[in-house]
């Protein structure tokens, strides 16, 4: 190509060492000046710092630069803030390229500096040969719309929904189960403090209920969501209570309602209580739920399973509020954020057979463990095993399903200092001995380690091992009537036999089961299975998608600190994009040349973001930028070039592959 | 006294390392493996305490414990880092053997694999003796499968009736095999469990030649621990042909109903597991399937089964290693099978057969018939 007609400058960062140690920079800047139409060609140590985007703003409008390529780390990282200053010196933005020469240069090639300063000049001509092809593309504003989604009441969605109500936001919080409160709900105290679960979550519950900003829809799940310019539409299953809110919350209904009775065919157990008790078919899930609106589930009630049968509720209730003729109802909310809080669930202690969670009675997981030391749990929060008499000796086994590569690889976080809270109340109230088999003790929160002193001094037992099994069957008189554990107690380098009368699992937290809701946002997840946020250290709270942001336990496992505190910052990155009031859309997405298109809808088939449609009338492809992702499916199979993303066209990446490779390199 | 100060064996490390060891630094020294090891049930030995002085480079692998891992599996079917322990092990007892510090035992196991090509000494040209009387022939092509008779069958007395048993069974149902016959060697899996991987090698050559020579493309294994050598070790020296074990061909035949069999009365039959069927293969449900056709069996389940089944003590080369009494993971078993009433207990390995046998007649206390699922269907064949 022969030069002239354009000006570009070439900024090769030092990275502080992390480039420079490795890529002999001065080199690559001497390269970078003999590429064609090349008129500065610079190194800095750290481009990114004031002085760096200084010097490239000073250099862009010194040399009237209508082309950059800063050689540094990831786009991921600073493209956006390179190609800022750009537009503040007064170059289009999108005439800025960044070559990786940090992570794909300096990073991967530490022991062969030679060759990775070979690399580094290629992929500096690489993207000097893009800039020369690139044309200066506008950004396109929309306004956002004033309303924020925020998915989940637990703790983190009541917390995230609060404060931006308090902004003056105007909020939809969205819940699945029919009250809200989530898994704290279900907790007796809350380590380290011990405090009462309920008595600093209720007022919480009860502020983000009567909240002016705060529209509440329980019993309610998002079916679907479309994305717009500053603005989703979320498709809302509003699911039947068959109850209407003219009930007074006598709890006739409940009494009278024969479900789950001693002779009945018909039993449901409590999905609050965890399978610990069973309930009635027109039920409150717990004395403090909110709404304090009853809710029927039909699939156990005899009015629905049994041909109209039953209908005592209706009968008895003074309010007149059954209503068996209500029908799931759709509803649209449209937002310009979205918060997805949607939490965790125990991971199945099942799949780990030799623990003997749902063959021997008394075995429970954590979160079970809470509703039985709960005064509002199936025992009145006495802790009793299943033959109703206090327990003599527990066993809390940690990590059951975490830190295992046959289940869950993740630490859960949460579960050293909750088997810790375990062992304190059990003691405290029934005496009983307990062993705590851990195999790191994780107490790195504030006031964690103080607590673990604490539990310690309450002649807890400690057994560093992973227990192999639990068993009933006995081999010795103290075993007998017993659940045996078997560890290698690592530290003493002993084979022990624990014969205890209840085992508690602390069992791993796996993401709420958001498939679908997570689909039809277009949110990935990260390999463990949780949300996937946007950068995991300094971007935790944003997702990929603009608009859409992630708090509490859908993100990771964490605690109820670490939840408010994420829940907080999302509320805030979710305040601060609404209070932007409008979004710039990424132009970097796909194009249709209409005179190239020939309307063949191979685009639109493999589009996964639905973004591409052909007009029939019209015959030809249209994109709508805001789903388009830019990620180039619909180029590949075009069969005449008619679509191209911007920036990426095919003269545009043929020139970076000239460059980057000018001999061929294999016949 | 003062502590030593710490100085890694590099060599050690190195060889481990390059044995594909390396999964060792995973660990993180929860003993869930100390636990789990059958020999927690018997003595005192600390897998994990091996593992940590091995990641140090201080030892750990070469005291008399290594040669008491019977390459279960257990420990690695739990293990929460995925630490390959059978490969530590191997790739240590390999370091061990190549300086001549293995036991004596093996030493003789050994020359009887280099020299008579079988670790029980049996002579060569003895090794099809166990067919006497029975009409089988040489594989030639065009043959079903090819009977893979292995060294235990071959030269075992008690063991030798399970070959001939599967004789009478392939006959009934109609299937045409044939075997190597003298020119069968050793499937090389003592040798590999011991540490001689030239030995293994040289072993599975000769027999991968041999396959290749007469045309095999379909081999029938007696022994769970040929299926395995066959099916993972032998393809990774270029060896290809499709493998199974007998208990999975008698579970096909009986799909087709081409095998009848004559009811046993009302029995209480118990199965074992081997570990190189089930833990290492995944073979669990046929041989219970074949077992369950015989009219009258009623299988009653052992606790443990399955992936979590106790090692009868023989693999690893333990097979040749004397266990005193009280030491006997087979023993355990004896009494596991008597806790749920069986009366026969059946397993599908010359090892367990051998040292479950043993333990009936000195530990059982009710008479419990020891029998190979091969033997058990051979003798209701209508």
């Amino acid at each position: 190509m022969t030069g002239g007609t354009r000006k570009i400058g070439v900024f090769i960062c030092h990275c502080g060492g992390n480039i420079s140690d490795v890529v002999d920079v001065n080199a690559v800047r001497e390269f970078a000046a003999q590429q064609d139409e090349v008129v500065a060609s610079t190194d800095f140590r750290f481009m990114c710092s004031n002085q760096g985007q200084a010097r490239l703003q000073e250099t862009i409008k010194e040399k009237g630069l209508d082309g950059v390529v800063v050689a540094c780390c990831t786009p991921k990282m600073y493209e956006d803030m390179f190609r800022g200053s750009a537009k503040e010196a007064g170059m289009n933005p999108y005439l800025l390229e960044i070559a990786n020469v940090r992570e794909q240069c300096a990073y991967a090639h530490r022991h062969e500096p030679e060759q990775a300063t070979e690399k580094a000049k290629a992929l500096v001509a690489a993207q000097v040969a893009k800039v020369r092809n690139l044309r200066p593309l506008d950004v396109k504003t929309a306004p956002i719309h004033d309303g924020v989604a925020v998915i989940g009441a637990g703790i983190a969605g009541i917390h995230a929904a609060l404060l931006l109500g308090n902004a003056g936001h105007k909020v939809t919080l969205i819940e699945k189960s029919p009250t809200i409160g989530g898994n704290m709900a279900r907790f007796d105290k809350t380590f380290p403090t011990l405090d009462c679960a309920m008595c600093t979550l209720s007022p919480k519950m009860n502020d983000v209920f009567n909240h002016p900003n705060v529209d509440l829809m329980t019993y309610a799940e998002v079916k679907d969501a479309v994305r717009a310019p500053g603005r989703f539409t979320l498709t809302v299953v509003q699911k039947p209570r068959y109850v209407t809110d003219a009930c007074i919350g006598c709890n006739r209904c409940t009494e009278a309602c024969p479900v789950s009775g001693p002779k009945s065919p018909i039993k449901v157990e409590s999905e609050w209580n965890l399978g610990l008790s069973p309930r009635k078919a027109i039920y409150l899930p717990f004395s403090q739920a909110l709404p304090q609106q009853w809710t029927l589930d039909a699939d156990h009630c005899y009015y629905f399973q049994r041909n109209h049968t039953c209908g005592i509720c209706a009968k008895v209730c003074p309010a007149d509020a059954i209503d068996f003729t209500q029908r799931p109802e759709e509803v649209q909310v449209e937002v310009g954020a979205v918060v997805v809080a949607t939490g965790y669930r125990p991971f199945d202690a099942s799949q780990i057979p030799q623990y003997g969670f749902g063959k021997y009675a008394d075995v429970y997981h954590g979160l079970q463990v809470e509703r039985l030391l709960s005064s509002t749990g199936p025992t009145n929060g006495k802790l009793l095993k299943k033959d109703g008499t206090p327990p003599q000796s527990v066993g809390i086994i940690h990590c059951v399903g975490s830190r295992d590569e046959k289940y869950r690889s993740y630490c859960s976080r949460v579960c050293c200092m909750a088997s810790l809270k375990y062992a304190h109340l059990i003691r405290e109230r029934t005496g009983a001995r307990v062993y705590n088999f851990y195999m790191d003790m994780r107490a790195n929160g504030k006031g964690y380690e103080e607590f673990y002193q604490r539990v310690a001094s309450e002649q807890v037992g400690f057994v560093r091992g992973k227990p192999t099994r639990v068993t009933d069957q006995a081999t010795a008189p103290e075993e007998e009537g017993k659940l045996t554990i078997v560890v290698e107690d690592t530290l003493a380098g002993v084979v022990l036999r624990v014969p205890v009368d209840m085992v508690v699992l602390s069992t791993a937290m796996d993401p709420e089961d958001v498939d679908g809701l997570l689909a039809s946002l277009k949110l990935d997840k990260s390999p463990d299975g949780f949300v996937k946020e946007y950068h995991l250290k300094i971007n935790p709270t944003e997702t990929a998608v603009k608009g859409i942001f992630v708090a509490g336990c859908a993100q990771s496992p964490k605690d109820i600190t670490d939840t408010i505190a994420q829940a907080g910052a999302a509320a805030m990155s979710a305040s601060m994009f609404l209070g932007s009031g409008s979004m710039t859309l990424n132009p970097l997405v796909a194009e249709v040349n209409p005179d190239l298109c020939r309307a063949c809808t191979r685009c639109s088939e493999v589009c996964e973001f639905d973004a591409v449609r052909v007009d029939p009338e019209a015959l030809v492809a249209i994109v709508d930028e805001t789903s388009c992702e830019g990620c180039g499916k619909c180029t590949v199979v075009c069969p005449t070039g008619a679509i191209t993303v911007r920036q990426f066209t095919k003269t545009q990446i043929a020139a970076s592959i000239d460059a980057l490779a000018p001999k061929a390199v294999a016949p | 006294m003062t502590a030593a100060a710490v100085r890694p064996f590099d060599e050690m490390m190195d060889e481990l390392a390059k044995a594909g060891a390396s999964s060792l630094y995973l660990c993180y020294q929860c003993g869930l493996c100390t636990s789990t090891c059958p020999w927690s049930e018997v003595r005192d030995v600390s897998v994990r305490k091996m593992l940590r002085q091995a990641q140090l480079g201080i030892g750990g692998l070469e005291g008399d414990d290594l040669w008491l891992c019977t390459t279960c599996r257990a420990c690695a079917a739990r293990c929460p880092r995925g630490v390959d322990i059978p490969t530590v092990i191997r790739a240590a007892r390999s370091f061990v053997a190549a300086a001549g510090a293995e036991p004596d035992r093996l030493k003789t196991v050994r020359g009887h694999l280099a020299s008579a090509q079988n670790p029980w000494g049996g002579k060569p040209e003895e090794r099809s003796r166990w067919a006497e009387g029975l009409n089988v022939r040489p594989f030639e092509k065009g043959m079903d499968v090819l009977l893979f008779v292995g060294c235990t069958a071959a030269y075992d007395p008690r063991i030798r009736t399970v070959a001939r048993a599967l004789v009478r069974i392939l006959d009934a149902a109609g299937v045409t095999f044939g075997t190597l016959g003298n020119d069968e060697v050793c499937d090389g899996d003592p040798a590999l469990r011991i540490g001689d991987g030239d030995l293994f090698r040289s072993l599975a050559e000769r027999n991968a030649a041999t396959f290749e020579e007469r045309g095999v493309e379909h081999i029938v294994a007696i022994s769970p621990h040929s299926f395995e050598a066959l099916k993972h070790e032998y393809p990774k020296l270029g060896a290809s042909f499709e493998v199974e074990h007998y208990t999975q061909l008698l579970a096909r035949l009986l799909d087709q109903d081409r095998l009848k069999l004559r009811s046993d009365g009302n029995v209480p039959v118990t199965y074992h597991d081997p570990c190189y069927l089930g833990r290492y293969n995944g073979v669990y449900e046929e041989p219970r399937k074949v077992l369950e056709s015989i009219p009258g069996v009623r299988l009653e389940e052992m606790e443990p089964n399955r992936a979590d089944s106790l090692c009868c003590g023989g693999g690893g080369g333990r097979i040749f290693l004397e266990t005193p009494p009280e030491e006997r993971f087979s023993n355990l078993r004896i009494a596991q099978a008597e806790r749920v009433g069986a009366q026969v207990l059946a397993s599908a390995c010359p090892y367990c057969v051998l040292n479950l046998e043993d333990s009936s007649k000195t530990t059982a206390k009710s008479p419990l018939a020891v029998r190979d699922v091969a033997e058990y269907v051979a003798e209701r064949l209508a």
